[in-house]
């Protein structure tokens, strides 16, 4: 919607923002400006930090100052497309709200009072108090947990940090977001596949909102095409944008996924319309699959999920019958508790209708081949295991399981944790339940927070250490797999603004403060710099570095589809077939097949609350940005116009939302036809608690302060959509 | 040396590829250098939708990217009383800053509601199909981060050009026809 400008001047909107906060930034971009475009201008080939899909660009200095991000055509993931918040993360360097020097806490926590340290100080400040809870701990360094998050190419030095130090507790990304997924398609498949939707015919996503949660190739390539050139079908609570291009959207009851994919397993099956090759050629277990499916009809699943049996059979069959169709693999939060299983039914209809290893199908993920990053690890007398390894099955042991440790953390169960060291991740945003968040930190001894900006998270630490913006960094290479595998660099536009230092520096550097049980420093373990880790990674292919200096990526061939089907090839499974049914989950006491089981259900004028993602923000990261608060400046619930007008609500109102765990946040009601009666939902980002943020201070409702705490068993994935709320008006 | 062809820019917009993003809006802003601020009268292109149309579940939602239309008709030529408002031979409509006297006449006479005051030059202003980027070669800025390329842009005169190409092959309209400006934008449908 737009608010007409001929108005405006008629003096009829007052849409002038009284909020100076956000533009000091632009005076470097406007000094370029003023200096002329006919100044120096450069351009430096590097790759983004905004999201996780790393889209190669090719940023233009004017004068010194970064004036534009330009996408790079060549590069084959991106092809020449740079998102909103690629194109606002030109911003960043210049943003007067970074993290400019290193900051030691003087006032109570959260307070917000700071002394400006120098970086001797603070590594200092962190070694005596880290070192004097070690030697309360009686020598055990397990009582310090590490978190961190994806984008940063320099997060093994964070993990290298953390192995010489010598804590098992590492926490990251994955299970707030994936590993649910990753771990349900690999017991199928032994990977996490890749979708080839170029030539996709014929598209089921449920919940993979690709049009908001954008990811490189995968929106391009489907919505790109032209109308009519393939269906898509699209299962979500919530009528995202996706639903708005999408040929059919279905209102699906949350947490029943698996509910309709074994019925389109019943239905493929009970027609014949499987692919009769590949399932005896590639695949075990069949016929329990045959068994097991034979109760799940459509009509069973009509009554689970909302969607008519009708349309249950008609896609099951258009699925099986139309060439180069495929159920994508998503990649949205959980949705409750049988959330592998669920994908585990996903990746089963995808066998069953041959979508593996074929043009327009799934494809093992196949990156470029690079030589890895070696150090040598300490080695410590007393050790211990992570603290939640008992409580899920598949524990990945750099990626812990969040909710699951922060729960035994609370409980020191079974031993203390004193410390926290946070490297670029908004634990109190990204992390569901953030009144347990806050409880966690109020038990630390020491938080230290590596970011680049003051978020919430940084502003309750004891030590703030800046990083330098992913402009001003040569970060060494990552390979990002696909049917086009690549390498993307990083690589400095800039100087280095203020007194901020690369991950490796501040790691290596803080390393020289702590020593392992032999008495060496932890720096010895360090060698080297980013840009020589960089040429050696890519040292045996001959022209690799020149080409990351200029382009900023390198690619190997293209994949090649049918690799996986011929004679002899075994996939990454035990018994190298894709596996319906899995012995290995039988074997550890899980339903080898997935067994649906309903989650809770709201009760009467409760909602149960969504998760998702806009285009215009990733997770709690961007919704600060000028370029992008500019689009909204605020989040509210959206509310189906039948609970609304039940519960007297009107658009604009202002809600109370109250979960089962006590939690409350105000926000405002956006009252619309495109949500499920049942549920409720509202953007991430919003209703910081901290100014760090200025343009999200306050402002709007935060996700992490009303999302309950519930996790996984199987994956350690956080359960993002089992919180059940109730609305009042204001 | 043989006279060179007049030039006709014009701009292919498929609605129907639009996943309403906002990269063209972002990208543009910061290609030229605009602040808006918090000011949300600040934009040269922008995505309109009527929202959500229908009765649950029953939904549909249609995003259609605009921005000036550089009309070949323009009307805030017309009304402009100092000639800062002109057309250029290449179809593109102009707006010679130091003649503006912001009078907003030709904010009034815009059907399309494309102009604005910037509030670094303090005069009006608004898109200009990336004139600059043009004169190098390349595309402006809003076509060229386009995620699902909604936008084709080139010369009209030229055949060959994907524009000529996709306006004798594909329907296409104009938007506010009745209002007889002739717009350089046209709309696949």
């Amino acid at each position: 919607m737009k608010v007409s400008r001929r108005k405006f001047l008629a003096g009829s909107v007052a849409g002038l923002g009284a909020l100076g906060a956000g533009s000091a930034g632009l005076r470097f971009v406007r000094k370029a400006e003023a200096q002329g475009r006919a100044g120096e201008v450069k351009y430096v080939n590097s790759s983004c930090a905004i999201c996780t899909s790393k889209c190669v660009f090719r940023g233009q200095v004017v004068n010194g100052i970064i004036r534009r991000l330009e996408p790079e055509p060549d590069f084959p993931k991106s092809r020449g497309m740079m998102c909103a918040r690629g194109n606002a993360g030109a911003w960043t360097p210049y943003d007067p709200d970074r993290v400019k020097y290193p900051l030691i806490r003087t006032g109570r926590r959260g307070e917000g009072k700071w002394r400006k340290a120098t970086w001797e100080e603070a590594y200092k400040y962190i070694a005596d108090k880290t070192n004097q809870v070690v030697e309360e701990e009686g020598g055990h360094r397990s009582c310090i947990g590490f978190a961190s998050s994806e984008g940063t190419y320099q997060e093994m030095y964070w993990h290298q940090f953390r192995e010489v130090f010598g804590s098992p507790n590492s926490l990251r990304h994955p299970t707030l977001c994936l590993s649910s997924v990753i771990r349900g398609f690999q017991s199928v498949f032994g990977t996490y596949p890749v979708t080839d939707l170029k030539n996709a015919r014929y598209v089921i996503m449920a919940g993979a909102n690709r049009a908001e949660a954008i990811f490189t190739p995968d929106t391009m390539d489907i919505f790109s095409r032209p109308k009519g050139s393939y269906k898509l079908i699209y299962l979500d609570p919530r009528f995202t944008k996706t639903a708005a291009k999408a040929d059919q959207w279905l209102p699906i009851k949350p947490g029943t996924d698996m509910a309709f994919a074994l019925a389109l397993a019943h239905v493929i099956i009970a027609e014949n319309l499987y692919d009769r090759d590949f399932v005896a050629n590639f695949c075990t277990g069949f016929d329990e699959l045959v068994e097991h499916v034979k109760p799940y009809s459509p009509e069973w699943a009509a009554e689970e999920t909302g969607i008519a049996a009708a349309d249950i059979r008609q896609i099951a069959r258009e699925l099986a019958t139309t060439p180069h169709s495929v159920f994508y693999p998503g990649r949205r939060s959980s949705w409750q508790g049988e959330e592998v299983q669920t994908r585990r039914a996903i990746a089963i209809v995808n066998a069953l209708i041959g979508a593996f290893d074929r043009p327009g199908g799934l494809l093992p993920a196949v990156g470029v081949p690079m030589r890895s990053y070696f150090y040598e690890p300490a080695w410590y007398t007393q050790t211990r295991p992570r603290l939640e390894s008992d409580d899920v099955m598949f524990l990945g042991p750099r990626d812990g399981s969040w909710v699951a440790w922060r729960d035994r953390a609370l409980k020191a169960d079974p031993y203390r944790i004193r410390g926290l060291f946070i490297y670029k991740q908004n634990v109190l945003e990204a992390v569901p339940d953030r009144d347990k968040s806050m409880k966690l930190f109020d038990q630390m001894d020491i938080i230290v927070c590596i970011d680049t900006f003051m978020s919430d998270t940084a502003w309750y630490a004891d030590v703030v250490l800046p990083e330098s913006n992913y402009l001003e960094r040569l970060d060494p290479p990552q390979s990002l797999g696909g049917i086009e595998p690549t390498a993307v660099f990083r690589q400095p536009l800039i100087d280095r603004l203020y007194d901020t230092k690369p991950g490796f520096e501040i790691v290596s550097e803080l390393a020289a403060y702590f020593e392992d049980e032999d008495g060496f420093k932890l720096s010895e373990y360090f060698e080297g710099s980013p840009e020589e880790h960089a040429r050696n990674f890519v040292a045996d292919h001959p022209g690799a570095w020149e080409q990351l200096r200029e382009k900023a990526f390198i690619t190997v061939p293209k994949v090649q589809f049918g690799a996986y089907r011929q004679e002899g090839r075994r996939i990454n499974t035990a018994t190298g077939k894709v596996e319906l049914y899995s012995e290995d989950f039988a074997g550890r006491g899980l339903d080898p097949l997935p067994v649906f089981r309903r989650c809770e259900e709201p009760g009467p004028d409760q909602f149960r609350f969504l998760v998702g993602r806009h285009a215009i923000h990733t997770n709690s990261m961007t919704a600060a940005f000028p370029e992008l608060n500019w689009h909204q400046p605020e989040n509210a619930v959206w509310l189906n116009p039948e609970p609304a007008a039940r519960l007297g609500i009107n658009d604009g109102d202002l809600v109370q939302m109250q979960n089962r765990s006590g939690a409350q946040v105000t926000v405002k009601a956006k009252v619309t036809a495109g949500i499920r009666p049942d549920c409720v939902y509202y953007a991430p980002g919003y209703g910081a608690i901290s100014p760090g943020k200025p343009l999200v201070y306050q402002r709007g409702a935060s996700q992490a302060a009303i999302l309950e705490s519930h996790f996984e068993p199987i994956s350690g994935n956080a359960l993002m959509h089992e919180t059940i709320v109730e609305i009042r008006r204001v | 040396m043989s006279q060179e062809r007049k030039k006709r820019w014009v701009m292919v917009v498929d609605p129907d590829k639009c996943i309403d993003c906002k990269a063209c809006d972002v990208a543009c802003k910061r290609e030229n250098g605009m602040d808006a601020g918090t000011d949300q009268q600040v934009y040269r292109n922008w995505i309109t939708s009527k929202g959500v149309e229908g009765t649950y579940p029953y939904l549909k939602e249609r995003f259609e990217p605009s921005q000036c239309q550089h009309c070949q008709n323009p009307p805030c030529v017309k009304v402009c009383p100092t000639s800062a408002s002109y057309q250029t031979e290449d179809g593109l409509v102009a707006i010679d800053y130091k003649r503006c006297i912001v009078c907003a006449s030709c904010i009034l006479a815009c059907p399309y509601d494309a102009r604005y005051k910037s509030p670094q030059t303090k005069v009006i202003d608004k898109c200009t199909f990336c004139a600059h980027r043009i004169a190098e070669g390349k595309l402006p800025a809003c076509v060229d981060t386009c995620p699902t390329k909604v936008r084709v842009f080139g010369d009209l005169n030229d055949p060959n050009s994907e524009v000529a190409r996709l306006l004798a092959t594909r329907h296409y309209r104009v938007l506010k026809p009745e209002q007889g400006t002739k717009p350089s934008l046209f709309y696949l449908s």
